[in-house]
């Protein structure tokens, strides 16, 4: 019944409503609350990992808030309409490599679907400037090749990929001290094998590829088994038929964790009698802990009194590399299934086929946003037509991450040094503060994956602390 | 070339480039709102996707849907959604109403703003 009702809320619009606070009524005038509850846990963030730690808290009986600054859950995962197709704006593919998000399609028996691409019959890349179109088996090996070369010392560095730290080391320290684009300089590989792995390096960190730590790139690979058609597999191929946004609906109507949306924390202050939360809209709220489940971009941007650990202040502000653009294109009529890798110069520097449609829906990804206003429909018929010259567009559309004040950026890979300097310390808590996300996870860091990882694992060394409060 | 000129009469006259029904294209517009479409429904009574439904929203006050978290930002901008006002604000809005939640960095172009302010037009009750 409950989760029903959970469900309907949600496919009517804003979920949980009645949990928004008086203050946001229409007279735009902010009241100070004057319910001061006093929560077990207050979970700041509802995207996949503060909706998992919510959930798993409020399952276990702890008096639970989950506080959402925008007004829908989800994060940086969102799922709308487009071309007829529900489609994921954000974090969209996932694997059976990934162990905590296939768990969570298991149990609650979710369909998934997978990207036209799969199937791509033609081919597009560039040589020298030179555009080329053939087939798989012209495409592939090459690139293959180049991606031995890449990922060598992850076979030595991350069998326990699960453990990040595990064969910490000079050696191992060295190489998250240079960018991937420092690593593929130095590689014997020719030089369009180079383009294709600054490239490859660039949609990885979602920003250029010298911003990336080299280290930090080497683990998608490891955490797919060292095997490169399962990790194309893991990041690329499967999807939920009706969004993610089905998965979060189902982890919401188990839990009976409050829900309070269009709520900003801005300051969190903790005493000797526990944590008081501060919120944009004046109020105050008390709990025993809270998990801080906000993206690693926006830390910077709440005041923590006391003051964090430098390590942490100074990540926070450092931040993620993830910066880039991902769109949705329809183009007009039928066309051969496409699998389109340029340079990394290019606006987008992959182009594929999502939906073989009688208009096709295309997807690219684009490292930049200054290389490509995304809602600049000229730039963008500029940039698909780098691959498809004949193209004609009917629509397109790019969320854009990075101007959105509660997320600041996209998915989460480090920049040199971060792994090795500063992740232990970045998820020690700070009293009774915890930090989660997929910006913190263990394994598939950037993540939906290290999403509810990181907020299922919070969640139980919370719940273990509670039991002797 | 005709965007320029629509771009110089905007500099000097303003009040011509405003949309009016004479001037509005189906087809333009309905594509115009294709990058609004993701996050604001536009039908009577439509779903909340990220923003506020905008049936009926030009001429509406500002902040006014029921039940719908505004930002404090949108919450105190307290206008009017004239065409004009429109015209601003969807040419920055992250500039205009500093704090909004609403993460669009604008449509630079005065045909894709006049577009846009058509199909909201269309989709109301006048
Ligand atoms: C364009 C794009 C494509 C991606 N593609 C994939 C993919 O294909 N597969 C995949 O697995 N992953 C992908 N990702 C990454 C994945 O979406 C994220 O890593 C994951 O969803 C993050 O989950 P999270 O819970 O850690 O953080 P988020 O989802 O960002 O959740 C954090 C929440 O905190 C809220 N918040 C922020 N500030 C405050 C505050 N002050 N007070 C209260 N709440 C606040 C935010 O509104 C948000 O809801 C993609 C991401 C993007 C942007
Ligand atoms: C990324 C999602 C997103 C996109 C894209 C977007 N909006 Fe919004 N819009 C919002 C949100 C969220 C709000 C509420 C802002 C706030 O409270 O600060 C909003 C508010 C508004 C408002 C004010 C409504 C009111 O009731 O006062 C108007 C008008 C508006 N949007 C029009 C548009 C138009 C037109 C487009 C396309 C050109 C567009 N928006 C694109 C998310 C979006």
């Amino acid at each position: 019944m409950k989760r029903r009702n959970f469900i309907k809320n949600v496919a009517l619009g804003v979920a949980g409503v009645t949990a928004i606070p008086s203050s946001a009524n229409s007279s735009g005038v902010p009241l100070h609350s004057n319910s001061r509850k006093d929560y077990d846990v207050v979970v700041i963030g509802g995207g996949f990992a503060g909706v998992t730690a919510a959930r798993d808290l409020s399952q276990s009986g702890a008096k639970t808030l989950l506080l959402e600054a925008r007004p829908r859950l989800g994060g940086r995962t969102f799922t709308s309409t487009f071309g007829d197709h529900k489609m994921d704006m954000g974090g969209t593919w996932f694997g059976w490599g990934q162990p905590n998000i296939w768990a969570e399609k298991l149990k609650y028996n979710l369909p998934i679907t997978e990207s036209a691409a799969i199937n791509a019959t033609s081919f597009v890349w560039y040589d020298k400037g030179q555009r080329k179109v053939g087939t798989a088996d012209e495409y592939w090996p090459e690139v293959y090749e180049a991606y031995d070369k890449f990922y060598e010392p992850a076979f030595k560095y991350l069998n326990r990929p699960y453990e990040p730290l595990f064969h910490d080391s000079k050696e191992f320290r060295a190489l998250d001290s240079i960018s991937a684009r420092e690593a593929i300089d130095a590689l014997e590989v020719s030089e369009i094998q180079k383009d294709f792995l600054r490239s490859f390096a660039s949609i990885n960190g979602h920003s250029s590829s010298d911003k990336s730590s080299y280290l930090d790139q080497l683990r998608w690979l490891a955490l797919s088994g060292f095997n490169k058609d399962f990790m194309w597999a893991n990041i690329g191929q499967y999807k939920f038929k009706n969004g993610t946004s089905e998965l979060i609906e189902h982890m919401m109507g188990d839990s009976s964790a409050e829900v309070k949306l269009g709520t900003a924390c801005i300051k969190i202050k903790q005493s000797d009698s526990g944590v008081t939360i501060f919120t944009n809209r004046n109020e105050e709220i008390k709990a025993k802990f809270v998990i801080m489940a906000a993206p690693l971009n926006v830390l910077k941007d709440i005041q923590f009194s006391p003051a964090l650990s430098p390590i942490k202040q100074k990540s926070f502000k450092q931040g993620h590399t993830g910066s880039g653009v991902k769109i949705y294109i329809k183009i007009k009529g039928k066309h051969p299934i496409i699998y389109a890798n340029g340079t990394e110069d290019m606006a987008l520097n992959y182009l594929w086929t999502e939906y073989d449609d009688d208009d096709q829906i295309l997807v690219g990804f684009g490292k930049d946003p200054e290389k490509l206003d995304v809602y600049d429909d000229d730039a963008v018929l500029k940039a698909v037509q780098e691959y498809l010259p004949n193209a004609e567009i009917l629509e397109s559309f790019g969320y854009d991450w990075n101007i959105d004040p509660y997320s600041k950026g996209t998915w989460c890979m480090y920049p040199p040094g971060m792994l090795t300097t500063a992740f232990e310390e970045m998820n020690r808590p700070e009293g009774a503060v915890h930090f989660a996300g997929s910006d913190f996870a263990y394994g598939w860091r950037g993540f939906i994956d290290g999403a509810i990882e990181s907020g299922a694992r919070n969640a139980q060394i919370i719940i273990e602390k509670l039991k002797n409060v | 070339m005709k965007s320029f000129k629509l771009l110089s009469a905007m500099c000097f006259l303003p009040f011509l480039v405003i949309a009016s029904d004479d001037v509005c294209d189906q087809q333009a517009s309905k594509k115009a709102f294709s990058k609004c479409a993701a996050c604001h429904s536009v039908n009577e009574g439509g779903p909340t996707l990220l923003g506020p439904n905008l049936f009926d929203v030009v001429g509406r006050k500002s902040a006014s849907v029921k039940g719908f978290p505004y930002s404090p930002a949108l919450n105190e901008y307290n206008k009017i959604w004239t065409e004009q006002e429109l015209h601003t604000f969807l040419e920055k809005p992250m500039k205009v109403v500093p704090g909004t939640m609403m993460a669009f960095g604008g449509l630079r172009k005065v045909s894709d703003r006049n577009a846009v302010i058509c199909f909201l037009k269309k989709n109301s009750n006048k």
